[in-house]
């Protein structure tokens, strides 16, 4: 792969790379190629992208005669030139294996080959390309051995997690691809913690209005969906799955849920049963449809059985269910009330159906006719659930269903104009679109990071809270620049102007601000500081109509805001509101003594020092260690959810610990990652992770860095080098962070990666080569639009791969 | 504890099963399934901590000079030495102290974790990733083979080696029930309290009945997904079959709970607020009190412990400057040097051990006590260091193998990695696997060991009885 073309098409950055030597084999290939060589090689055929199914692997020849009439001259023809026995590129020769040897020391290597051919990573850009049978027919045969070892392919499990989207060559997306149809697998896809929780916050069907008192009745009902902590995307289908604990906490649940609801009529036959004994009160009615059977001995018509699984349906699955599902809850209900009475009949009965699978999985599979490429589309119903899904966690609004029950949800433009429908309905709380960007920048996980209290200064944990308070202001900023909806992703890496205490509503803020000044104004010439707690009636009514942020007002809230009140304006600076603990506003170096606090927001904070969501405290906290920056996280960050590449993981021999050097800066003590077997990995990390050195591991902005050693200092030094953007204008040294986020910024790599990202995140699944015409929709929607998430979202929502299933035996290991 | 907590546990709960039971079967319980093997059933508690245990913490002074040449198997008893300072909670339990030595397992994943090889004897996993599973980890073949209602239980402090996750249902990626099957664990004592000994509280007619109809609803709910099944395709078939999976599970723990009310009951520690601390010494407290009164109403014979991760914070040891992992990466903390920190957490985990051996000693059984039934398996799933390189993996084992095997007692130290007869984590778990009646050939992957012999096959001899 070290070919002369590549060589000579390398540039300064790259070339920093060739210091790894020629042990680099996966590097090189990530960062080497130029734009025009990588996009010639991108071409992919529909076969080549299909995924194996059990049937076509078991069709493969395995064994000895396959390996001798495919393998071998595949392997001469497009491997062994570089991998073999003259030549071994990246220490690797593949001259040497036989066919016998593969189910003992070799699996390991065989996975490795089956990766970069699955993933379109060898053979080299520049070198003849298998056709897409070959490569097909290898992966198949290799998953066959693989399996006959003992072993799966781990390719394919690869291609499911979220961990191994940028496994896949960009090129293979963005390159000049032939259109394949994009779907998605036929797949479930287990609810989402967050799903569930809207579902619970509605009342299960429970009538929550008049006294709030069912929520409180539902505080046993506990979350069943647990998502894996991770950084990154999570809520993938393919690695999702309900499992015993789930259904543990699903039958749990569904005992409360369904008693609560059948709460009245139940003890009203008890009642009948032994009428002396005493009642409970009952907060929630039982529905008429429930009582019915319930307070009925005789056996309930079909129509009433019907009407009463319809209504739980509507209560725990949200939806309808279908004519056999009403058959088989009639036959189960039959069959335990002649056991049970009706009541215990149907209360069993609902148990089943709140544990149903229909109550754990979105079932997305498909319906109605097959195209031409094998694909269904999925029906109206599927469609209405994943598009509210995709904006919201609730189910589908009342506008949506309508469309499904009446036709009007069948085409790509009915999808479209529902879609574009709830995004631009400012009533609907839309959480999911937030969610994408705590995800995907991972600022939402500072206050995972254990922080001491005293290397900040001021209380950190505690009531005092500071990572979950700079969260909340990363929110708002992403939230308006997603308002804005103007080069969202160029604005997120480089705005100047942010957030401090601020939920984004300047009317809120400005009222806030004229209920303090009254508040003050009220008060100042009062003797407040000798007030009791109980604050003299003839001002109670009085501050209690002033003091809008507390429901009520006492002596000990009154000095607390006057104390800070009557400070602010002895210094002339308006004051922050007094609702808000001030510590967290140290991580933007600002102090409560001179902040005069924006009421309009957002403002220009530290111009010239701070720039983008990278800068953002909350990231940069997100981003560090318990003790120091991170910069390998931040760089490896950058690398691979910015640049599109995949960093290696570490190497399973090193013992990764720089040196404890008190007198040191952290640039410093992390030379130790310069030797040749590191460097050829960190040389993707350390150069755009070190440039945020320029911040201490708070998001405090510094020009020397405080050492561990007790009083030392060294001035900080913020260079690094941008390489991997494929652009010869962008890559290259630079001087302070402002400088790296301005270049990123202007990539078309670097937006490409946000749209894979943003893909995965809506679809639930990475990326495979027939999607690449939906990226490059998604991607031309984005630039056309000025930048316009919207029309990102929107294209990805409207697209083949949103809106078709295909079954698929990819059945991975 | 609060309102909410205690209504909780009042609830008759479906999932966690033995309400009442059918006069048929009487006192299924220990006795019973003791008599499945002919003998009495063996336990295990497989006690996994994070960052390694460092072979020489676990030598004995008097006894290092003997273990100098690696060449031999050494085998001596440990009455006549006095065990090392961290693990004095220990010596009253001498005699049913074992310390293994010299074991190694380089075809795991060396790092942080080796994820599912410490128990399965195979290389996956990433850095944050818990990997493939291949197959099911010892502990679950082990648990195959003393059947019990909670057929094998896992509990955790913490979730995968660095996640901050320390509440709920986790998957720490160390134990596996099958191939695809990860063992789910409990994170909160207060859940898994309720989980485990919440059942044995109500005995009202209704209730009978109820248990009675849920029994229907069980199996209708199994017929119900394998016709659902059918419809899928295979990837989402084998996802279909987890929750499938699940009501099996579920309708096999009943049949087994029938009769143990009362074992259950006797055992069940009183629900108090250490099970709902948030502390981490006073937490796994809480864990090894579920463990003891698990084992001892006979309710499970295996469990599965995650003692902690790296990303743990032992505060409450007065360790609160770093976390395992900084201190894993030699850093100071709170005024001790990184030896002396691991020596303050060993000494809590060696506590821990004796509390709980001491519980099950206290139970006869047979013509001894519980203990000599019981094997606990104190290991980390990074072997030998906090970033092991696997080429040692030291074992503490607390208990009594049922005459299976002969090491309680005794230091044994193997010949090292390149040396003849030198066994691998695959040889030891297989030893095990032997002794309680698993013929298998061979546990595990192959490899490591010495490079240049065949890779040794089978148990260790030596070690059983």
């Amino acid at each position: 792969m070290f070919s002369p073309y590549k060589l000579r098409d390398l540039h300064q950055a790259s070339k920093l790379l060739l210091l790894a030597g020629a042990a680099c084999a996966l590097p090189l290939l990530l960062l080497a190629g130029s734009a025009a060589a990588e996009k010639e090689a991108a071409r992919i055929t529909a076969a080549d992208a299909a995924p194996i199914t059990a049937d076509e692997a078991a069709r493969i020849t395995v064994g000895r005669t396959g390996f001798d009439e495919s393998i071998q001259p595949f392997l001469a023809r497009y491997c062994t030139d570089c991998h073999g026995a003259d030549a071994e590129e990246g220490g690797l020769s593949l001259h040497a294996l036989q066919f016998t040897e593969l189910a003992k020391q070799d699996v390991d290597l065989w996975n490795k080959v089956g990766e970069m051919l699955a993933f379109h990573r060898m053979p080299p850009d520049d070198s003849t390309q298998p056709e897409a049978a070959e490569r097909a027919q290898l992966l198949a045969w290799l998953e066959g051995q693989l399996r006959a070892a003992g072993r799966g392919p781990a390719w394919k499990y690869k291609q499911l997690q979220p961990d191994y989207g940028n496994l896949i060559r960009h090129e293979t997306l963005f390159g000049d691809v032939t259109p394949q149809a994009a779907f998605t697998p036929s797949r479930l896809w287990k609810k989402s913690p967050n799903i569930f929780d809207a579902h619970l916050k509605r009342g299960m069907g429970l009538d929550v209005g008049k006294h709030r008192r069912a929520n409180k009745d539902l505080e046993n009902v506990k979350q069943p969906f647990t998502m894996e902590e991770r950084a990154g995307l999570k809520d993938f289908a393919a690695v999702m799955r309900a499992d015993s604990s789930t259904l543990d906490t699903m039958l749990r649940n569904a005992e409360v849920i369904v008693d609560k609801h059948l709460e009245q009529a139940l003890s009203e036959l008890d009642a009948r049963d032994a009428p002396e004994s005493p009642k409970k009160p009952i907060h929630v009615r039982t529905a008429e449809e429930f009582r019915e059977i319930i307070l009925n001995s005789e056996s309930p018509t079909e129509a009433a059985l019907d009407a009463a699984v319809r209504k739980m349906y509507a209560s725990v699955i949200e939806w309808e269910p279908s004519q056999s599902e009403l058959k088989k809850y009639r036959g189960l209900f039959r069959e335990l009330a002649a056991k049970g009475g009706n009541a215990e009949g149907l209360r069993t009965t609902f148990i089943a159906i709140a544990v149903s699978p229909e109550a754990v999985y979105r079932q997305e599979l498909g319906a109605g006719p097959v195209d031409e490429h094998g694909r269904q589309m999925l029906n109206p119903a599927n469609l209405a659930f994943a598009i509210s899904y995709a904006l919201t966690d609730n189910k589908p609004d009342e506008a949506l269903l309508e469309a499904a029950r009446t036709g009007r949800l069948n085409t790509r433009a009915d999808v479209a104009r529902e879609a574009a429908r709830m995004w631009d309905d400012q009533s609907l709380e839309k959480p999911r679109i937030l969610r994408f960007f705590q995800e995907y920048f991972g600022y939402a996980d500072a206050p995972q990071v254990f922080k001491d209290d005293s290397r900040f200064g001021a209380p950190y944990n505690g009531n005092a809270n500071v990572a979950a308070r700079l969260v909340d202001d990363a929110d708002t900023l992403v939230r308006h620049i997603v308002r804005r909806d103007r080069h969202v992703l160029a604005e997120l890496l480089t705005t100047e102007q942010y957030f401090v205490a601020h939920d984004g509503d300047n009317e809120r803020a400005r009222a806030v601000a004229d209920a303090q000044a009254d508040f003050y104004e009220y008060l100042k010439d009062k003797d407040w500081q000798d007030w009791p707690y109980n604050i003299p009636k003839e001002h109670a009514a009085n501050l209690r109509e002033l003091d809008r942020m507390y429901s009520h007002v006492n002596g000990s809230i009154v000095k607390h805001h006057m104390g800070y009140l009557s400070e602010c304006v002895q210094l002339g600076i308006q004051p922050m509101p007094v609702r808000l603990r001030r510590e967290f506003i140290v991580a933007y170096d600002l102090d409560e003594k001179t902040f005069d606090y924006p009421v309009e927001q957002p403002f220009a904070l530290a111009p010239g020092k701070r720039a983008g969501i990278l800068m953002h405290p909350a990231w940069l906290i997100a981003q560090s260690q318990n003790l120091d920056n991170d910069p390998i996280r931040r760089g490896k960050w950058i690398r691979e959810s910015l640049l599109a590449d995949q960093v290696p993981e570490l190497p399973i021999t090193v013992d990764a610990s720089i040196p404890d050097e008190p007198d040191q800066t952290l640039r410093h003590r992390f030379r130790v990652t310069r030797q040749a077997e590191c460097w050829r990995c960190h040389v993707q990390m350390n150069p755009l992770g070190m440039p945020f050195e320029a911040f201490d591991d708070f998001g405090r902005f510094r020009e020397v860095e405080r050492l561990h050693a007790k009083g030392m200092t060294a001035p900080v030094d913020s260079s690094g080098l941008l390489a991997g953007t494929r652009d010869q204008a962008l890559d290259g040294p630079v001087e302070t962070p402002i400088e790296l986020v301005h270049r990123l910024a202007q990539s078309e790599r670097v937006r490409q990666s946000f749209v894979r990202h943003a893909f995965r995140y809506w679809m639930g699944r990475n990326e495979t080569p027939s999607d690449a015409a939906t990226l490059q929709a998604a991607d031309q929607a984005y630039v056309a639009s000025g930048g316009s998430f919207r029309a990102l979202v929107l294209s990805l929502l409207a697209s083949d791969s949103f809106l078709y299933r295909k079954p698929s035996g990819t059945d991975h290991e | 504890m609060n309102d909410g907590r205690r209504d909780f546990l009042k609830h008759v709960s479906l999932a966690s099963g033995a309400v009442l039971l059918s006069p048929m079967l009487q006192r299924f319980g220990l006795e019973a399934a003791g008599a499945e093997n002919g003998k009495l059933p063996q336990r295990f508690v497989f006690v996994m901590k994070s960052s390694g245990i460092i072979p020489s913490a676990l030598v004995p002074e008097t006894l290092a000079p003997k273990l100098a040449d690696r060449s031999k198997f050494v085998n001596e008893p440990l009455k006549d030495h006095t065990l090392a300072p961290t693990l004095a909670p220990l010596e009253p339990y001498k005699n049913h102290l074992a310390i293994v030595q010299g074991i190694s397992g380089t075809m795991c994943r060396p790092g942080h974790s080796s994820w599912f090889g410490a128990l399965g004897v195979y290389k996956t996993g990433s850095e944050h990733g818990s990997g493939q599973i291949l197959r099911a980890t010892v502990d679950a073949e082990l648990a195959r083979l003393y059947p019990s209602a909670f057929q094998h239980v896992g509990l955790a402090l913490r979730g995968k080696v660095m996640s901050k996750e320390t509440e709920g249902t986790l998957y720490p990626g160390i134990s596996a029930v099958a191939k695809d099957r990860e063992l789910p664990f409990q994170a909160s004592p207060d859940v898994a309290y309720e989980q485990l000994f919440g059942s044995a509280v109500s005995n009202s007619e209704r209730a009978k009945m109820r248990y009675g109809l849920q029994s229907d609803l069980l199996s209708f709910m199994s017929d119900d997904i394998r016709k659902l099944n059918r419809e899928l395709p295979a990837a989402e078939r084998e996802k279909m079959g987890h929750y499938l999976a699940a009501f099996e599970e579920l309708k096999e723990r009943r049949s087994r709970l029938v009769g143990m009310r009362e074992q259950i009951q006797q055992a069940a520690p009183a629900f108090d607020d250490h099970f709902l601390s948030k502390r981490p010494t006073e937490r796994q407290q809480a864990h090894f009190d579920l463990i003891a009164a698990a084992l001892i109403s006979g309710i499970t014979n295996v469990v599965t412990m995650r003692l902690d991760n790296i990303s743990t914070i032992y505060d409450d040891l007065g360790l609160s400057e770093q976390t395992v992992h900084g201190i894993g990466h030699h850093m100071h903390c709170n005024g001790k040097t990184p030896a002396e920190a691991r020596d303050i957490i060993r000494t809590s985990h060696m506590k821990l051990l004796a509390d709980l051996a001491g519980k099950l000693r206290a139970v006869p059984e047979g013509n001894g006590t519980m203990l000599d039934n019981t094997m606990i398996i104190y290991m980390s799933d990074s072997g030998n260091e906090h970033h092991g390189n696997l080429e040692e993996w030291p074992y503490l084992v607390v208990g009594g193998e049922g005459g299976r095997l002969k090491i309680a007692g005794r230091y044994i130290q193997v010949p090292g990695r390149g040396q003849p007869g030198h066994p691998t984590i695959g040889n030891w778990w297989t030893t095990l696997l032997n002794a309680n009646g698993n013929p298998i050939e061979h546990y595990g992957n192959l490899g490591g060991g010495n490079k240049e012999a065949e890779p040794r096959k089978g148990p260790i001899e030596e070690l059983i009885a």
